[in-house]
């Protein structure tokens, strides 16, 4: 069969009659070869071209694929390492990847889990195994359905049967897929909880601390006043806890609050208790009638007054409660807390060991003190404060000395006697900054006098046990030029208190710089007579109150012989105090005390008045006209 | 439906069918743009009083199934019941072709409209702007088939006229009105694409500048080989372009380079080519081109077979410098579909225009063979 082109040539090249124009066929037939070689060059040139780009292409993609399994390789490593667990999921919620994490935080098969497998059969399976107590596989899945990838990235958090938490962080992607990430939560939330514990409870006994009193109180007050009831608030601290903690030492302490406070868990049964300090606490109870609270209050002592086991030693406290009842007592957490306080200060007051319902009147007591305070706190400010200077002399009646004593002239007030302001001073702490007032004033008076006369200071005990004593008294002898020598500090029995050994050390450094340490109204007090061979005092004080019943009663006589004689017999000097009659004198004189004080000797004044005594010139009195 | 052949040959002038129209409709013509003149558009006017004159410069025509590359060869037709009207419009330059597009589709919308038959300018109308102008105007139910007017393989100047002599810058387009009017068309390329896929990188409007990276016009050159290149933008129909957005791969369209520019090193399109688009470079073997024309005639011609009409044809020129003698074979071929009731006349052009058989979208075309089928109820 023609081909149909050379057809058509041949009849494109057959002339009208029917001859056939060889050399016009020939042309056509040569163009047509050459159009097929042309066509087959074009043909194979593309395919040479196609067949190296394709190559080049290949080659490429062979980089690409072995980037991209290098990069599949560390994706993989890093999902594999992550703390994490992984899961991608497509928009149907079926399975795309999962890192090992994941398989092992829910210990999950990998045979089960892979690829594929629908988030509900996951569930399904995790319930099998059961993580989910409780759920129904099927509706956990509904609920992931439901979730709305346009509001971002969504937490959850799912309790799984054992116990443990997972966090679980949903991120939605563009393409409707979602990236879950897995984070196992329980050690964290144990420790959140602990701190959120420890922010709220005292780290010692466990119970409740300060903050989560003043919130319990504050949540009480709150509900008391919706419901109407009311309940009552006891404010308690421990008896001689002090004593323990420093004959014992802070072990024996913490071990007898461990155990108290155990025991008065017990004891307070459904109140509310606390500890808000040091050894003290707080009870938020449920009763406001005074048969209940008495209950609990004879529960809570009897549960303290049982002994603690320390290293062979048996601890004993006391407990003493204030009570303050919603709203009677204080209709706000401070009127309360106050009053309950003022109840304790009672409580103690009255002997230590008992439990005290406030009554307005100690809120009164209270309110005196407070506002005593307060203006104590301006005195020095405002220079309300004096001193006076009573007389000493040697039993032959020369003065050699004087004791300083403080005044504060109130402007309203008036002259506010030290038995008064003094022991309101050492309960706030402001004695320490008084007392290192009257230490310089003392010391820079005593070196402006011509005459070398001694001087005698009283020392508070909080001064001895809370502040820095020595190096006030350096201080204030460095200040103002004034010989130690001339220095004598007074402290009664009170002053050395439950820390004999810090007492010891301070007495020592204090005589080490030079000054004189006597023991103040020896006698009326409880001190071990072997305190006196122990620390080095100058000097011991009889006691007024020996001196002023000598008159009427011969022991007192006896005792003020005895005294003299046993201060003698240890190389010590005796002094007698109160001295305002001839016939006292003359027989401290008698039994050899070696000086005395009193009115009759002079009285305690102004410096001024004894200008004559300390050697300065009085003042040239002008003559009239 | 009449019908009535007519053809100009320099030697002899115009020789006319002996069945003849009386009172034509519409001529349809097409010729050399060497062929074409005002002489001819008046004789042609004279030979047809009062019919509406339609045509456009060719780079070949085609008729009865044979190529000829001589003067103009045309075809007078009268329509018993279907309305006929032309409509005319000038782009002063190719951004304008949208707006022409419309005011011609306004011009000729109506609600009867069975189908526009649109010859334009193939060099300085942009025939995507001008075929989405007229869908704008008369909707996409309405058929538009015709082509872009051709110049050889010289593209220097493409004429139309439309009852007018040929000139450049015009659009020319009739629309057949009626329910007796019957137009088939069908639209296949046949062209194999090779070679990878490659990402416009780079584009601006109709320009390409880089195809993944590396300039346009090298990538295509060395494809072409160095004799070829020298021949571009002409023998840049060697090798088509499909391309596609890449959100859409199953809606392409084939490109023919028409423009080079050698310094830029880009390549110019009759189309808006958006960066990022995927193109991938087409070749055409005779025979998948040849029975690519085939398919086209067989789907316009479905139901014809009993009718008298006319078929127009319109292929690309592309589709011709590549086949060379053989592009007979498509002529032939495509003829081979179209029974023995239909008049055949068709021409080489820059551009086809058909709806997509695919999408039934109405869409300029390159390196395709469209095929349209006219007949009237009546014709049995």
């Amino acid at each position: 069969m023609t081909h149909r082109l050379f057809a058509r040539q041949l009849a494109k090249a057959t002339k009208a009659d029917g001859t056939l124009d060889v050399a016009a066929l020939g042309a056509l037939v040569s163009a047509a070869y050459d159009e097929a070689d042309h066509d087959r060059s074009m043909t194979d040139r593309s395919i040479r071209l196609m067949t190296e780009e394709l190559k080049a292409r290949h080659n490429s993609l062979i980089e690409s694929e072995a980037r991209l399994s290098e990069q599949n390789r560390l994706f993989d490593a890093a999902l594999s390492h992550m703390s994490h667990g992984l899961c991608m999921f497509d928009a149907e919620l079926r399975l795309q990847v999962c890192n090992r994490r994941y398989l092992e935080m829910f210990g999950y098969s990998p045979d089960v889990v892979k690829p594929g497998v629908s988030l509900l059969d996951i569930y399904r399976y995790g319930a099998s195994l059961g993580h989910y107590a409780g759920d129904d596989p099927e509706d956990l899945f509904a609920a992931a359905r439901a979730e709305r990838p346009e509001l971002g990235r969504i937490l959850l958090r799912r309790r799984l049967a054992d116990d443990r938490t997972i966090s679980m962080t949903l991120h939605p992607l563009a393409d409707g897929r979602w990236v879950t990430t897995y984070e196992d939560v329980t050690d964290r939330l144990r420790a959140d909880a602990k701190i959120a514990h420890m922010a709220m409870h005292d780290a010692l006994t466990g119970l409740a601390n300060r903050a989560s009193f003043t919130a319990q109180l504050d949540f009480t007050i709150e509900r008391a006043r919706v419901t109407g009831d009311g309940f009552t608030l006891l404010c308690m601290d421990l008896d001689r806890f002090k004593e323990i903690n420093d004959v014992f030492g802070h072990a024996a302490g913490d071990t007898l609050l461990r155990d108290l406070a155990r025991r008065l868990t017990r004891a307070c049964r459904e109140a509310y208790l606390a500890r808000v300090g040091g050894d003290e606490f707080m009870i938020v109870a449920p009763c406001t009638q005074a048969s209940s609270i008495a209950a609990l209050g004879r529960r809570l002592i009897e549960a303290a007054a049982q002994d603690v086991l320390f290293e062979g030693h048996r601890l004993k406290v006391g407990l003493s409660i204030g009570s303050a009842t919603f709203p009677t007592d204080g209709a706000d957490a401070t009127a309360l807390v106050a009053n309950a306080d003022a109840a304790l200060y009672r409580a103690k007051a009255d002997g230590r060991g008992r439990i005290r319902f406030f009554e307005p009147v100690m809120d009164l007591r209270l309110r005196e003190k407070r506002d005593l305070q307060q203006d104590l706190q301006l005195a020095l400010e405002r220079g309300e404060f004096a001193l006076h200077f009573q007389p000493q002399a040697a039993i032959g009646g020369e003065i050699v000395g004087f004791e300083a004593l403080l005044r504060w002239i109130h402007p309203v007030r008036g002259l506010v006697p030290p038995a008064t302001f003094i022991p309101v001073a050492e309960e706030c702490g402001l004695i320490l900054t008084i007392g290192e007032w009257v230490l310089r004033e003392v010391c820079r008076e005593a070196a402006s006098w011509p005459r070398p006369l001694t001087v005698s200071v009283n020392i508070s005990p909080v001064q001895l046990r809370h502040g820095d004593l020595v190096g006030a008294v350096h201080a204030a002898l460095l200040e103002t030029g004034l010989s130690p020598g001339r220095l004598e500090l007074e402290l009664d029995e009170n002053t050395w208190g439950d820390d004999f050994s810090m007492t010891l050390s301070v007495l020592c450094r204090l005589k080490a710089l030079g000054v004189r340490v006597s023991m103040d109204d020896f006698g009326a007090g409880y001190v071990a007579l072997s305190y006196l061979q122990s620390f080095p005092f100058d000097k011991i004080k009889i006691g007024r109150a020996f001196v002023a019943d000598m008159d009427r009663n011969g022991q007192s006589a006896a005792i003020v012989r005895s005294i003299a004689e046993l201060g003698r017999g240890i190389g010590l000097d005796v002094w007698a105090q109160g001295i305002e009659k001839q016939s006292q004198a003359a027989f401290m004189a008698d039994i050899a005390c070696t000086g005395m004080q009193g009115h009759l000797v002079g009285r305690a004044l102004p410096i001024g008045d004894y200008a004559d005594v300390i050697g300065r010139p009085l003042p040239v009195r002008r003559k009239a006209g | 439906m009449h019908v009535e052949r007519l053809y100009w040959r320099n030697a002899t002038g115009w020789s006319r069918s002996s069945s003849r129209c009386t009172r034509a409709d519409l001529v349809l013509y097409f010729g050399g743009r060497k062929s074409l003149s005002d002489e001819r558009h008046q004789e042609l006017a004279a030979l047809h009083p009062g019919a509406h004159i339609l045509g456009c410069s060719s780079s070949g025509q085609i008729v009865d199934g044979k190529l000829n590359d001589d003067g103009i060869d045309a075809v007078a037709m009268s329509f018993d019941s279907t309305r006929v009207k032309l409509a005319r419009e000038i782009v002063a330059n190719p951004q304008q072709s949208r707006a022409c597009g419309e005011a011609i589709g306004r011009a000729l919308a109506a609600d009867d409209l069975a189908g526009i038959f649109v010859l334009a300018d193939g060099r300085e109308v942009g025939g995507d702007d001008l075929v989405d102008g007229l869908a704008d105007a008369v909707g996409q139910s309405v058929p538009v088939i015709g082509g872009m007017a051709a110049d050889g393989a010289d593209f220097a100047e493409t004429l139309v006229g439309a009852d007018t002599p040929p000139r450049r810058k015009t659009v020319g387009a009739v629309g057949f009105y009626g329910d007796a009017v019957s137009l088939g068309h069908g639209c296949a390329g046949g062209w194999d694409v090779f070679g990878p896929l490659r990402q416009v990188t780079r584009a601006e409007g109709n320009t390409i500048f880089e195809f993944d990276g590396e300039p346009a016009l090298d990538l295509y050159e060395r494809y072409l080989g160095e004799e070829e290149a020298r021949g571009l933008p002409g023998t840049g129909l060697r090798f088509p372009l499909r391309l596609h957005d890449p959100d859409r791969p199953y809606s392409p369209i084939i490109r023919t380079v028409f423009a080079v520019d050698r310094k830029a090193r880009s390549l110019t399109l009759g189309t808006r080519v958006p960066q990022g688009w995927v193109s991938q470079m087409m070749r055409g073997s005779f025979e998948r081109l040849a029975s690519g024309a085939a398919r086209a005639a067989r789907r316009a011609a479905a139901g014809t077979a009993d009718r008298d009409g006319i078929a127009i044809l319109v292929s690309c020129v592309g589709r011709r410098l590549l086949m060379g003698q053989r592009v007979a074979d498509e002529v032939e071929d495509a003829d081979a579909e179209l029974g023995t009731r239909m008049i055949r006349l068709g021409f080489y052009s820059y551009g086809e225009i058909a709806p997509d058989d695919m999408s039934g979208i109405c869409e300029m075309h390159n390196q395709t063979m469209v095929v349209a089928t006219l007949s009237e109820d009546g014709d049995r």
